[in-house]
């Protein structure tokens, strides 16, 4: 018998041959391919969330720490510090413990009413040649020591002051920010692959400002309109993956890159958490990426 | 082997395009899985020489006597080496040269496999014919 032979007699022997697969195969395979996608979704996850830790983490420990200039450190009555003058209260201010100075109503200068005199303080941080300890009023401040650095960002001329501390919203560690909105999906074409989300959006940072002189505390609110397209892959009947990228529209617009990661509790609903990064498009702004995670719930409309 | 294959199948099945036959696109997929499983068990393709000189002549008659089973314990009972290339060669259809390429050995190996399979599953199979009972 030739090789040809031999080798076509096994072919059409076995070639259509069948084995009987065991019972429980399916099962096996239906719990391997679960695993799979469970894991698939973790891996995914810690992909998306490493980066931004590690951005949060650099940033900690890149930030300086902040100089305490603690008010009720120093006595009000006492002048001997050169970096602590007491400023009698306000009657034109029309916020309590807010300098008529700083009167933008976005800012809030850091103020503590002392318990002992009831009189505001302000911890003044001047330049090195106004280190003596030669105690000031704040006439003194503004007449003797023009203040050529600073003066950028607090010019004596209320106009002009105005417009710069309004941009001082830009500068500053954030705290606290926060956002919260609506989010609307609409799946393009019948694959549900790809989607369009749009909704409305409140913003809120609250910047702590430590410029020159003083510490602020200055929010910032935004409404934002993100206009995003999304692809979405399903790892499982329960759980999906999404890309959401696009922009952010509102007086500050923002470019966005999100991961989403849902997972269906029933029909209806869904729970989401969503890594992202952020990039504003601001010149003023001195760190414009930003990296936050976000979460909420998501209501599927029925057909 | 089957389980992982059928992993890969649905896990993959949306890159079907309905462009060949589901049949080929199935076997390539449990072809490849296979492999891959293989490879991790980094099998031993020893180099023999060409020819079988003591490789026994099987009378067509002989064979014809073998059912489905039968053949199948004897591919099983063949070294991995053989078994590989000679169900690649003979039974999915590949050559020496894709043969090569997907287990990493040269055309001269797996021609050199092959061979020794066939020698081995001939003998085989003329001892079974002495010993008919043995796997009936």
């Amino acid at each position: 018998m030739r090789e040809k032979e031999f080798d076509q007699f096994f072919r059409d022997k076995l070639t259509e041959h069948s084995s009987p697969v065991p019972e429980d195969m399916w099962q096996r395979i239906q719990g391997k391919k679960d695993d799979r996608r469970a894991l698939a979704f973790w891996w995914w996850g810690l992909g998306a969330g490493l980066p931004i830790i590690g951005l949060l983490i650099a940033k900690m420990l890149i930030t300086p720490a902040i100089p305490s200039k603690t008010p009720a450190a120093t006595p009000a009555t006492s002048h001997t510090t050169s970096n602590t003058h007491p400023v009698a209260p306000s009657t034109t201010s029309t916020t309590p413990g807010r300098h008529p100075k700083f009167s933008n109503k976005n800012l809030t200068t850091p103020y503590t009413p002392d318990t002992a005199q009831n009189t505001p303080t302000v911890t003044l941080e001047t330049t090195q040649r106004q280190s003596s300890h030669h105690p000031l009023t704040l006439a003194d401040l503004k007449n003797k020591f023009p203040i050529k650095a600073p003066a950028s960002k607090f010019p004596r001329d209320s106009a002009k002051n105005k417009k710069t501390l309004a941009n001082l919203d830009l500068y500053g560690s954030p705290d606290n920010p926060y956002n919260a909105g609506l989010r609307l999906l609409i799946p393009l074409g019948n694959g549900k692959k790809f989607s369009v989300i749009t909704g409305v959006q409140y913003t809120s940072v609250n910047r702590k400002v430590h410029r020159d002189s003083a510490r602020f505390q200055n929010p910032r609110h935004l409404i934002e309109v993100p206009l995003l397209l999304s692809y979405t892959k399903e790892l499982s009947p329960t759980k999906s993956i999404s890309i959401n990228t696009g922009v952010f529209l509102s007086n500050q617009s923002s470019l966005y890159l999100g991961l989403n990661l849902q997972k269906r509790l029933d029909p209806s609903w869904s729970v989401y958490a969503e890594p992202y990064y952020r990039y504003l498009f601001s010149r003023k702004e001195p760190s414009p990426l930003s990296a936050a995670l976000s979460f909420g719930v998501r209501y599927t409309f029925k057909k | 082997m089957l389980q992982e294959s059928f992993v890969r199948i649905f896990s993959f099945i949306n890159q079907y395009r309905s462009e060949g036959s589901l049949e080929g696109w199935l076997r390539k997929i449990v072809v490849n899985c296979c492999l891959n499983i293989i490879r991790k068990r980094k099998p031993s393709f020893s180099e023999i020489d060409e020819e079988q000189p003591n490789a026994p002549s099987i009378a067509p008659q002989a064979l014809s006597t073998l059912d489905e089973d039968q053949l199948l314990k004897l591919i099983a009972a063949l070294p991995d080496g053989y078994r590989l290339v000679f169900n690649l060669y003979v039974l999915e259809g590949y050559d020496h040269n894709e043969i090569g390429e997907m287990l990493n050995i040269t055309a001269g190996t797996s021609r050199s496999q092959l061979s020794k399979a066939r020698g081995l599953l001939k003998t085989q199979i003329e001892n079974l014919q002495k010993l008919p009972n043995k796997y009936a």
